[in-house]
């Protein structure tokens, strides 16, 4: 009994597995959709493998433009300085903030985070502009006949500190 | 029959090796991003925690939740989190070593899942897989070889597992595989070389300058094809005995050529000890162990 028991665990696991990989499982609502979706986050079952799939998306990137009360200007970008790993992560929090950033309740709030980040690690500025912007790569054909990569602004923002707050 | 397919003894090597492997793996990456850990993961972190609970599933308890619940013992948040990333890491270790196996693979299982949850905005592919073969390392006997426990000379015969947990980590291994590679056979850039192209362009991914792919297109053609070749092909051939070394050999080369060509190295050797483990530690049960 306990064997037969484990099987169908078993089973049931590899179905849910298969199902996660169709992108099934988040198309189940209602409380058996939410009692799936709870396993699978904790199993792993129901995980989607769309890596770089069906096609590559472009890189985004968060880039800074501080100023000072001086006139100052400095440009940086959020994974200046960080390791390869960590700059992959970083990464992909852009990308979040941009997906994020498509709510126009949810703007102001993740891209007032990053300006107060660097608001934190810059006590002098006393202005943030926030650029999201992603890494337009040409086709082969188009690199052949000349054009360039460049970086494209998606969203932005500006940010002041309030004078009240410490220099 | 449903006795020998699922409960057959076989070695316990290959989820021995991956209960070793993978914690040692996770532990030199927390080491790699220690610096910046808290800014993905903390209470002051880039995006701070009212934020990331907007992105994360309620029902699963992230690194804030597991922070403020020890609050009430007079330990600050910070505090609190470096404790966690501790437990972690330490969960890690002992995993590694094959002491109290079952309890510091749930350590690290829970622990794992909490830092991926919180860490929703910025994780990746990477985080999920090892989130799912730490649950396996959990589930499953993984502390019957390879283990610094001490063990009587009469428990050598538990270095068996029985079959169907192998079965089933194989078989998710295929799964990811054949989904990865349907999933990008059905856009155009992994047919024309556009997504090689694309991937290893982008200034995250430029490990040396490739721009020269542009003029023999062929090439990023070529890899493009292979890519979808040895994914696409893997649930199907890696289980001949005649073909199993030579997938297993070609998976290896393609996850190389992705940490070379991407950077991406965590993410391949992650899934290059997957297969390793799964597939080329034998899994016959060495003599003694039936003696």
């Amino acid at each position: 009994m306990k064997r037969l028991l484990l099987v169908g665990a078993f089973s049931c696991h590899l179905v849910l597995v298969i199902a996660g990989a169709l992108h099934l499982t988040s198309r189940l609502h209602g409380p058996v959709g939410r009692g799936l979706r709870f396993y699978d986050v904790l199993s792993g079952a129901g995980d989607s493998y769309s890596f770089f799939a069906p096609a590559v998306g472009p890189q985004l990137r968060a880039r800074f433009t501080l100023s000072t009360p001086r006139g100052e200007r400095s440009e940086e970008t959020l994974e200046t300085g960080k390791s390869r790993e960590v700059g992959f992560r970083v990464g992909n929090l852009a990308g979040t903030i941009y997906i994020a950033a498509k709510r126009t309740d949810l703007r102001r709030a993740f891209l007032g985070a990053l300006a107060a980040n660097r608001f934190g690690a810059h006590p002098e500025a006393s202005r943030v502009q926030v650029d999201i912007e992603d890494w337009v790569m040409p086709t082969m054909a188009e690199y052949r006949l000349g054009a360039r990569p460049r970086w494209r602004s998606l969203h932005d923002a500006t940010f002041l500190r309030r004078s009240s707050s410490p220099p | 029959m449903e006795s020998d397919t699922w409960f057959r003894p076989v070695s316990a090597r290959p989820l021995a090796g991956l209960r070793v492997g993978l914690p040692l793996l996770l532990l030199f990456h927390l080491i790699w991003i220690s610096d910046d850990v808290l800014s993905l993961h903390g209470n002051r972190g880039i995006i701070p925690w009212e934020l990331t609970d907007l992105l994360r599933d309620p029902w699963v308890p992230g690194l804030p939740t597991l922070a403020k619940a020890v609050l009430p013992l007079g330990i600050g948040l910070h505090t609190a989190i470096i404790c966690l990333l501790s437990g972690y890491a330490g969960s890690l270790l002992s995993l590694a070593l094959g002491v109290y196996t079952r309890c510091s693979a749930f350590l690290a299982w829970g622990l794992h899942l909490s830092l991926v949850t919180s860490g929703a905005a910025s994780f990746y592919g990477v985080d999920q897989l090892a989130n799912t073969f730490l649950f396996y390392l959990f589930l499953f006997p993984s502390g019957r070889a390879l283990t610094f426990a001490y063990r009587p000379a009469s428990s050598r015969r538990e270095e068996t597992i029985p079959v169907g947990c192998l079965r089933v980590m194989q078989f998710h291994l295929c799964v990811i595989y054949l989904a990865a590679g349907l999933d990008k056979a059905m856009g155009r850039q992994w047919w024309n070389g556009e997504a090689i192209w694309q991937t290893v362009s982008q200034p995250i991914f430029s490990t040396f300058d490739l721009s020269w792919l542009a003029r023999p297109s062929w090439i990023p053609m070529f890899a493009g094809w292979s890519t979808l070749l040895v994914e696409i092909g893997y649930a199907f051939f890696i289980w001949p005995r005649s073909t199993r070394k030579v997938w297993c050999f070609a998976t290896i080369g393609l996850h190389l050529g992705v940490g070379l060509f991407m950077g991406l190295v965590f993410f391949s050797s992650v899934m290059i000890l997957l297969t390793v483990c799964s597939f080329l530690i034998p899994e016959g049960v060495p003599e003694r162990a039936v003696a």
